[in-house]
Order: C-alpha cells, then sequence, then structure tokens
C-alpha cells in the first residue's frame, strides 16, 4: 500500500465509478480503497469483521464519506471515526448530493474536516476532485500517526 | 313571727347551750327517776323489815302471852331498843287489851287501848306495822311496832346529794365537750359567713368558701359556691354588658342624652356635649337647669322646643320626633324613645343627629334633579339618580322600559330591587367607589327587571358634586346590553369553533409539511445521484469514446448533459422554494441598500463587461431576515439585471417609498419587460414568460419571491409592459421607522 490512501466509502456503484473515473482522469496515483456502507468502513479502519487482522497502524490518509448511506449513515460513521483512538485524527471529508444545512451542521458537528457536495456537471466533479487531492493530500500536512501518539 | 329570746345569740352560744341544758335535763331527769325508785324500794323494804320483826318478837312473846307474863313480854319488847330507829313496840292480848309496851326513851308514844288492824300504814315520819300472834295456828294477840323513818330519809338527801353532785359535775363536762364540738357544726357556716362578708365588702367573687367535708354543710358550701360562680359570671357579664353600652354611646355619631321620668340626667356621651357646646363641668355638676338654658340659647324656636319637651314628659311612652335648628345654622334631628324596665316607662333616651349636610345637600340635590330631569326625560339611555342612601330618586321613561318598573314603583327603592343577590358586594364596591369618588365610573353587571327577568346593563356613573366638591347624589345612565352580550357569546363561540377548525388545519398543515420536508430531502440527494451518473457518464463516453461516435452522436450527449444541467437547476430552485417556505424566519434589522449593492457588485464581477446603471436610495432600514432577504433582492435584482442583458442603456433600481404611511420598496429595470396580461402567472413557480434561450431560468425566481415577501407579512405586485421595462414593489410588515 502506498504511503498515502485514499479511503473512499460510498453505496452507490455509479458514484464509485465516477470516483474513481474522476481520480483517474486527475492522474492521482494514490490507492483508493472502496467500502460500501458504512459498516464495512468501520470493520476496515478497526480491523475487524471481514477485515480482522489488518494492520490498524496503517490507516487510509483521506476518508471520502458519503452522507446517506443503507445501515449506518455518513455522520454516524463520522461519530464512531471519532470516538476512537484509532481512526480519530484522519482527515474525513464529507461528499454528498446535498445542501441540506441540518446535515451539514450535523456533520461539522460530528467533526468532519470538510463538506462538498458533489457536482452534477462531471466536469465539474473531476476538478473537485482534484481540488481535493491535491490539498488534501498534497497541501495538508497529515495529522502525527494517531496509533503510536496515543496507544 | 314572735322572735325567740335566744335567737340574736350566736350559733357557737346557742349550740354549746342547747347541748348543755339537752344533757343536763337528761342527767336530772335519770336522777329524779333513780332517787323515786330507791324511795319506794326502800319503803317496801321497810315494810317488810317490820313486819317481820314484828313477827318474830311475836313468835318471841307467844308464850308471855299464853302464859300471861307481861314482864317476860316487856322483856322481849325491850329487844326493840337494840335497834335505835324502832320508837314503840305494843303486844295486846287477844281480848284486845294492852299486854305489854315498850317505847324509845326520847319519845313519848301514845299506846291505843285497842290494836289496830294488821296491816302497815304511814305517818308523820312514823312506820307502825301490826301483826298478829299466833300459837299452833290459834290468835292469842296482837303485836304492833312503830319506828321512825329517819333513815329512810337520811338516805334520801343522800341520794339526792350524789344525783346533785353528778348533775353539777356532767353539766360542767357537758359544756367543755359541747364549747369543743360543736366547732365541727359552726366553724364551717361561720367560715361561710366570713367569706360572703369578705365577698360582699370587697365585691371579689372570684372568693370561694373551703369545703370540709361530705354532709349537708358540704353541700351548704357546694351550693354556695355555685352560687357564687353564677354570680361571678352575671357580675362580668354586667361589667361588660356596661362597658360595651358605655362604648356604644360613645361609638355613636349621634348626641345621646338619657334622662329619668322627672327630666333629670341619667347618662349622656361626648357627642351631646359637642353638638351643644356643653362644658363638661356643668354636667358634672348636675347643673340641668343651666344646661337646658344652653340648648335652649342655641335654638331659633325655643319656645317651640320646650313645648315639645313638656310634651314629652306627659306622655313618655310615645316615640318622638322633631326637626331643630340652631342659630347658627345647624341643623339637628332629634329623636326620644321612652326606656322601658319591664313593662314600665322609667325614663327617655333623646338622641340628637347633625344632619346640616344632609339637609343641605338634599336642597341642592333638588336643584340639579329638576335640571338633570329636563335632560333624563328624552334619554335613550336610563337615567337614574340615586341620593346618598342608594335609593332611587329619579328614574325617567328609559329605565322604565329596561326594567319594567314604573317610576312610582321605583322611587324610594333601594338599588338592591334590581341588583340580584350575587352582584350585590360588586354593585357596593362600585357604589362606595362612586361616592368616594374613586372611580365607579362605568360598570357592567347583570341586573334584574320586573318578574326576576335577568338582564345584562352597561352603566355610566357619575357622582353629583355640590360646589364644595362634596358628592351629593350619583346619577346613572343604564343600557340594556343583553342582546349585544348574547351576539357577543355567539361570536365567542363561533370563535372558539373556529380556533378548533385552524387548529385541525394547522396540524394537517404540520404533518403535509413535515412530508414535504421528507420529500425535499429525498429529492435533493436520490434525484440528483442519478443525475450526476447520466452527466458523468454521458461525459466519460464524449471524452473517451467521442471518437467513435460521429457529430450527431456527440451532440445527443451534449444534449443529455444540457438537460441534466437543467434538471439539477429546478431541483436546486425547488428546494430554494421549500427551504423559503419552512425555514425558521429570524428577525433582525437589515440595511437593504447595502445588500442591493453588494448583490449588484456580485454580478458586476460576474460579467464585468456589462454596462448597467444602478440607482440604489441609500440607508433603506428594515427587520427581517437577512438570508430571505438577501435572496428576495438576488432574484429581483437578478431578474433585473438578466432582462436587461440586450437593453442598450440597461438601469437598474431600487428605491424606498412611502404609500399611506408605510414604506413600499421597489425594484424597477428598462429591461424587455412582460405582456401585463400574464401578470397572474408572474409569481406562480415554473411558469416562464420568456424562452430559457433568450434569459436563462426555472421560474421559480418570482415564486422564491413572493413566498418571502409572504413570510414577512408583506405585499408584492408587479407593473410592466412588453419591451418597457418591469417594476416590482414590495411592503415589509415591520420597519424602522
Amino acid at each position: 500500500m502506498s504511503p498515502k490512501s485514499v479511503f473512499l466509502v460510498e453505496d452507490n456503484q455509479d458514484d464509485v465509478e465516477l470516483t474513481l473515473l474522476a481520480f483517474k482522469k486527475t492522474a492521482m496515483l494514490n490507492e483508493i480503497i472502496v467500502a460500501r456502507d458504512g459498516q464495512e468502513a468501520l470493520d476496515y479502519l478497526f480491523g475487524a469483521g471481514a477485515y480482522a487482522g489488518r494492520d490498524v497502524n496503517a490507516q487510509p490518509a483521506l476518508i471520502l464519506l458519503d452522507y446517506k448511506m443503507p445501515k449506518l449513515n455518513g455522520d454516524e460513521v463520522l461519530a464512531r471515526l471519532r470516538a476512537d483512538e484509532r481512526a480519530k485524527l484522519i482527515p474525513v471529508v464529507m461528499l454528498t448530493s446535498s445542501r441540506d444545512e441540518e446535515d451539514r451542521r450535523r456533520c461539522y458537528t460530528n467533526g468532519a474536516n470538510s463538506f462538498v457536495c458533489k457536482p452534477v456537471d462531471f466536469t465539474q466533479f473531476v476538478e473537485a476532485m482534484r481540488q481535493l487531492g491535491s490539498y488534501w493530500l498534497g497541501l495538508n500536512e497529515p495529522p502525527p500517526v494517531c496509533s503510536k501518539a496515543r496507544p | 313571727m314572735t322572735r325567740h329570746p335566744l335567737q340574736d345569740l350566736s350559733i357557737k352560744l346557742k349550740l354549746t347551750w342547747i347541748i348543755t341544758l339537752t344533757s343536763v335535763v337528761a342527767v336530772a331527769l335519770a336522777c329524779v327517776v333513780f332517787s323515786t325508785f330507791e324511795f319506794i324500794t326502800e319503803r317496801i323494804r321497810m315494810v317488810r323489815i317490820l313486819e317481820q320483826r314484828a313477827n318474830i318478837i311475836g313468835v318471841n312473846c307467844d308464850a308471855a302471852l299464853a302464859f300471861s307474863d307481861p314482864k317476860a313480854a316487856r322483856e322481849t319488847l325491850a329487844t326493840l331498843a337494840l335497834d335505835p330507829r324502832m320508837i314503840a313496840g305494843r303486844l295486846y292480848s287477844n281480848e284486845g287489851k294492852l299486854f305489854a309496851v315498850y317505847e324509845r326513851p326520847d319519845e313519848k308514844a301514845e299506846h291505843p287501848d285497842r290494836p289496830e288492824a294488821d296491816g302497815h300504814r304511814f305517818t308523820r315520819g312514823r312506820l307502825t306495822a301490826t301483826r298478829g300472834v299466833f300459837l299452833k295456828d290459834n290468835r292469842i294477840g296482837t303485836i304492833t311496832l312503830t319506828q321512825d323513818l329517819r333513815a329512810l330519809y337520811m338516805r334520801l338527801f343522800r341520794f339526792l346529794g350524789i344525783a346533785w353532785v353528778i348533775l353539777l359535775g356532767s353539766s360542767i363536762v357537758a359544756h367543755a365537750l359541747a364549747s369543743r364540738l360543736q366547732g365541727v357544726i359552726s366553724d364551717p357556716i361561720l367560715e361561710l359567713s366570713m367569706t360572703a362578708k369578705a365577698i360582699a365588702r370587697e365585691g371579689d367573687y372570684s372568693a370561694r368558701a373551703l369545703k370540709r367535708g361530705q354532709d349537708e354543710l358540704g353541700a351548704l358550701v357546694d351550693e354556695f359556691n355555685e352560687m357564687l360562680d353564677l354570680i361571678q359570671k352575671r357580675d362580668d357579664q354586667l361589667r361588660r354588658e356596661l362597658a360595651l353600652n358605655q362604648a356604644t354611646l360613645e361609638a355613636t355619631t349621634e348626641g345621646i342624652l338619657a334622662v329619668d321620668r322627672k327630666g333629670k340626667i341619667v347618662r349622656s356621651n361626648r357627642r351631646f356635649l359637642d353638638m351643644w357646646r356643653i362644658p363638661e363641668q356643668l354636667l358634672a355638676a348636675h347643673n340641668d337647669d343651666r344646661l337646658l338654658a344652653i340648648v335652649l340659647d342655641q335654638l331659633k324656636e325655643p319656645d317651640m322646643f320646650m313645648s315639645r319637651v313638656r310634651e314629652a314628659y306627659a306622655s313618655p311612652e310615645e316615640d318622638r320626633f322633631e326637626t331643630l335648628k340652631c342659630n347658627d345654622g345647624r341643623v339637628f334631628e332629634r329623636q326620644s324613645k321612652p326606656q322601658r324596665l319591664g313593662a314600665e316607662v322609667v325614663g327617655c333616651v333623646w338622641s340628637f343627629r347633625d344632619i346640616t349636610e344632609r339637609t343641605r345637600a338634599e336642597g341642592e340635590m333638588r336643584a340639579s334633579q329638576q335640571r338633570l330631569s329636563l335632560l333624563a326625560g328624552s334619554s335613550p339611555l336610563g337615567v337614574i339618580v340615586w341620593d346618598l342612601d342608594f335609593r332611587v330618586v329619579e328614574w325617567n321613561k328609559s329605565a322604565e322600559r329596561i326594567f319594567g318598573y314604573a317610576q312610582a314603583e321605583a322611587v324610594g327603592r333601594h338599588a338592591s330591587f334590581i341588583v340580584p343577590e350575587k352582584w350585590r358586594a360588586g354593585v357596593d364596591k362600585v357604589w362606595e367607589n362612586l361616592l368616594a369618588q374613586r372611580g365607579g365610573v362605568r360598570s357592567h353587571n347583570e341586573n334584574l327587571a320586573k318578574e326576576g327577568r335577568a338582564i345584562v346593563c352597561q352603566w355610566y356613573n357619575a357622582p353629583l358634586i355640590d360646589s364644595e366638591g362634596k358628592v351629593i347624589a350619583v346619577a346613572s345612565m343604564v343600557d340594556d346590553v343583553t342582546d349585544h352580550m348574547e351576539a357577543e357569546a355567539a361570536i365567542r363561540r363561533l370563535n372558539a369553533d373556529l380556533e378548533r377548525r385552524v387548529k385541525e388545519r394547522t396540524a394537517l398543515l404540520e404533518t403535509a409539511n413535515k412530508e414535504l420536508e421528507a420529500f425535499s430531502y429525498s429529492v435533493s440527494h436520490d434525484l440528483r445521484t442519478p443525475l450526476r451518473a447520466i452527466e458523468g457518464f454521458s461525459q466519460v463516453v464524449i471524452e473517451d469514446y467521442g471518437g467513435k461516435l460521429d457529430d450527431r452522436g456527440r451532440n445527443h450527449l451534449q444534449r443529455i448533459r444540457a438537460a441534466t444541467h437543467r434538471m439539477s437547476e429546478i431541483i436546486d430552485d425547488m428546494l430554494t422554494l421549500g427551504r423559503v417556505t419552512r425555514a425558521e424566519l429570524h428577525r433582525e434589522p437589515v440595511d437593504l441598500s447595502r445588500l442591493a449593492a453588494e448583490i449588484i457588485a456580485e454580478f458586476e464581477e460576474g460579467q464585468p463587461d456589462r454596462r448597467v446603471l444602478c440607482e440604489i436610495d441609500p440607508g433603506v432600514q428594515v427587520r427581517g431576515d437577512p438570508q430571505l432577504l438577501r435572496l428576495l433582492l438576488e432574484n429581483l435584482l437578478g431578474n433585473a439585471w438578466k432582462f436587461t442583458s440586450r437593453t442598450p442603456d440597461a438601469r437598474i433600481e431600487f428605491r424606498s417609498n412611502e404609500h399611506q404611511g408605510r414604506p413600499v420598496y421597489l425594484v424597477r429595470d428598462n429591461g424587455v419587460g412582460f405582456d401585463p396580461a400574464l401578470i397572474d402567472k408572474l409569481f406562480k413557480p415554473f411558469i416562464r414568460l420568456h424562452p430559457s434561450a433568450e434569459y436563462p431560468g426555472t421560474g421559480v425566481g418570482l415564486a422564491i419571491v413572493m413566498r418571502i415577501v409572504a413570510r414577512h407579512g408583506g405585499q408584492i405586485r408587479a407593473e410592466g409592459a412588453t419591451g418597457k421595462g418591469a417594476a416590482f414593489f414590495f411592503t415589509l410588515e415591520e420597519s424602522i421607522s
């Protein structure tokens, strides 16, 4: 795994593919790991369920989290991440179709680092992904590795 | 009833003497009985002894008699000398001849020749016994013995002596005992009497006699104490009554004078003295004549008063009533009432009341009444005038109509005849306030018309005030508002019903709103996602597989993309419209001028090559939701900006005017305008008056504007003509003046 992987949590297959396509068009080479729902995302991050035994010290550099998902909703996943030492500091960007005020409030309250509304226009979407990637994976200084800083 | 001589002696002495005398008499009686018995017994014994002795001497002398030996007989008789009590002894022969004699030497006895008959007799201190002398049952003679009774008498005397000593002794002992023991009876009585005396002396009825035992005296003490209880209670009561009487006498505002049958002053109060200006010393000196003179001095018609007073004394049992006029203008009302003790008239109580004020008030009232009745007669309202006792003085035609009582029935009656029981207290309060000039000017209450019909009346009351500012009467105007009240009640019922229905509708609306919210939310997410897929994949096809398509195919894909863009816009606007409708309104001061300038600046930045003349009235301040107001101006100014895009010398104005005292805001442009015939469709969502190819848009903007204005409680209207620009006038309910 490359040092700066991106963890995409998205239930909609179309969106997954479009996101992967967008990333491809931005020519970013970072590894993209996909979880198809909230529970899978948590399992992955905490090395549980199907991902039991995964090295949880090797966490993704950025989490792109869909807001509206079946089972566990985006903000619930966020709340669980933030409550756990192992995933507490990982930057999380909420990716959603909604601009709903209440949703935004909830996400920021639960510790989202960013809230991005997915543009319908694919060109704009690619541009958004490019900016996200260059900012969060390039410009932005990542948090100290949390599992070592706080056992 | 005759008085017993011992009656005045003390109980102590009486008791002592009664006991002593009783004992002495008893002892004396005993002594007499014993002495008599002893005397009689002794006599019988003496007789028996003397007869036995006669028998013995007879036996001793029978031989001498048989043998006619007088000497022997004498010797035998001579043995009698052994007993000094024996006076004489005579022995007779059978033939009756004195045979032998014995005589005590100091005694000269007679010796009858013939013997006495057998038996005994007492003669002058002597006892004589005569017995026959027998020899073998043959009587041969008779013997007679005589003895003196000195022994008997001696014995009797001794006996009497002892009895006397006993009598003396026992009487002394009895006296001593009696004087000691009488205390048992007399002491409680004396104590009782002492207690009674002490109470009588000191008047302290709380003292009680001490009870010593359960006998009759104990019972007497109990009864005495009970009696004291009763007296004490009565005494207390009497004192209270007296105090109450005195207090009442002083508390009254009337001057009170109580006289007895002869006209002598018994009691009077302070007020009486004050009224008649009588010095207190005069009353204390009981100088009734001087007092009367003072009173008469002050009266306008003293002779009339005197004759009335004389009349009053002549027939005291009658109540009397009179009005007195004083020289100084004061007017008193005098009333006299007989004071009765049982059926007897023992005096008379006179009361004087100062009615100067009232008399004057009555005079003034009559005058104002006349003025008022002129007005009252024709009033459609009931006009009622009340005197200070709350009695009807004036009662006009309308009052007759409202209450059903004719004037003659109503005048003189106390107001309570038209006030139902439960309203009395409230009405009294209004009345008090009126008299005190503290209000009560308007009142609204239930009243009673004739035959108990309940009506609701509106009262307008005014105290009638004399020149000195004193209330002399109260005038009321009254309106029967029963029908009005019923109408009001009906309205209230309807209102309540309406409110209930509004509540139901609101609940329904709230439910609908919630559903709409959920729907909007769902739309924002779920409609966009597939749109994005369509758009995204179309783009990918164009970019990655464009080479494999001809121009026509690429064009179709571009059309798909354009359509999705439009749909995305429509979704956004729908959501905005929903948000505008639902969002909570946060009112705060907003500077519309500044907001408009900012928005125009944004437009200019977006299209820097456009030249538009913008005129914005400065300092337009309102209170409203800043976000919604921004949206409002964005849309209105945005329209103006958009529809002037093909107009040379484009001009946009934002102005604030005033219409009928309310601020009206205006956004005007000189753009393409609109067909006034279509003005109805202007504010409907998703309806456009211009082809989107020329002027892009979804047709939701003005619908949003209208909702924002409506949510602020304002109104909006549009003016315009095709090619001549458009103007939008709107108001916001609140504004900063």
